[in-house]
């Protein structure tokens, strides 16, 4: 585009046309400016800290009662399933009853498993199992404390270790006896 | 380019990080050329003032926006314009920029104004660019002085371009007017 003169003028002259000086004094004003606006984030920044420090703390102590709180209940959840399972007299009785029959013929059948320890070694296994099912049921009895057939289980359970005991003790009691008549027959 | 757009990187970086005589000495680089936009644009030292003091608070305030994608002096110009405009804008200043009455007007940027019997000195320039009306006086002197295309200052003023155009060309003409009547004068 052509420049007319006063076009002209105003390019070549530009620097001129800057004719006045702010007052000297403006940078104080600027800069004190600047410093308000400085402390004011400063201050904004501290401010946002107690802020973010408060949360923290409150966000912890909230998580800390909750943890407390949800120990609380767990042990109480806990021991309330344990107080049902007590609680249920049956099973209760049961288990005193199967435990003192099995502990009698546990002390017979020991001395007698000396000289068979094949057998032991086959009762142990089979006793193993009986008791992780044991554990199984007593489990399945938390989730539904008032099933009777779970509680049946558990007692028959009781009772299949008791006969295998019992059968063992006789078989072995048999097998003495055949055996000491031929050590006598011997001596004869 | 790089090295223009870099020419006060180390200071701008200083100025960042808040050093004050850092700050100061970009005062002092900027502080002549912004004042003066401020005087043409706002015709009033007071308010000319005013407007360096918020301009260089907000320069200062946003210098961490500034990512060197231009020069710094183009940003800091587009900081100072924008707080004038604004400024004029809530003082409600008439700034005569009706669209309706430049409809035809368009080709007149081409047209070109006839100084050529004019005698032109900065000074007298000058006071004819002080007496212009506001409209043409921001638009004059945005465009011949600080160097804004009329697209650019069509977006600053939320006008169209023909109308900066027409405007520009208005100027001019009123310039040329009162330069001739200043001349009449005094030979009278």
């Amino acid at each position: 585009m052509k420049q007319d003169k006063l076009e002209k003028f105003l390019t070549e002259n530009r620097e001129k046309f800057d004719l006045y000086d702010p007052d000297p004094e403006l940078w104080d004003k600027i800069n004190q400016e600047n410093r308000k606006i400085l402390t004011g984030r400063i201050k904004w920044r501290s401010l946002l800290w107690k802020v973010a420090a408060v949360a923290g703390i409150f966000m912890i102590s909230f998580l800390v009662f909750e943890l407390i709180h949800f120990q609380e209940l767990k042990t109480a959840w806990k021991t309330g399933k344990e107080k049902k399972e007590l609680n249920i007299p049956e099973l209760q009785e049961a288990s005193i009853y199967y435990s003192s029959l099995i502990q009698s013929q546990m002390q017979k059948v020991q001395p007698l498993l000396s000289t068979y320890p094949d057998l032991g070694s086959e009762l142990n296994r089979d006793f193993s199992e009986l008791d992780s099912i044991c554990l199984e049921l007593k489990q399945d009895l938390k989730d539904n404390v008032s099933n009777q057939e779970v509680i049946e289980a558990l007692i028959q359970n009781y009772r299949i270790k008791l006969t295998i005991l019992e059968d063992l003790v006789n078989q072995l009691e048999k097998s003495d006896q055949i055996q000491s008549k031929k050590n006598t027959n011997y001596d004869l | 380019m790089k090295v223009q757009l870099d020419i006060h990187k180390d200071l701008l970086e200083l100025c960042k990080a808040g050093n004050e005589k850092a700050q100061f000495r970009l005062y002092n680089l900027y502080a002549k050329a912004m004042y003066n936009i401020c005087f043409r644009m706002m015709n009033n030292r007071e308010e000319a003032e005013d407007m360096l003091q918020e301009a260089f608070a907000e320069t200062f305030q946003k210098l961490n926006t500034f990512r060197y994608e231009s020069t710094f002096g183009a940003w800091i110009k587009r900081i100072v314009v924008n707080k004038c405009i604004n400024r004029l804008k809530k003082k409600k200043v008439e700034l005569e920029l009706e669209e309706n009455i430049h409809d035809n007007r368009e080709e007149e940027e081409e047209e070109y104004v006839d100084f050529e019997n004019i005698k032109l000195n900065v000074k007298n320039v000058y006071n004819e660019i002080e007496k212009l009306p506001a409209g043409y006086r921001i638009i004059f002197s945005l465009y011949i002085l600080e160097g804004y295309d009329h697209k650019e200052i069509a977006q600053i003023l939320g006008i169209s371009v023909s109308t900066s155009k027409t405007q520009y060309y208005r100027a001019k003409l009123k310039i040329k007017e009162q330069l001739i009547e200043r001349n009449e004068a005094r030979q009278a």
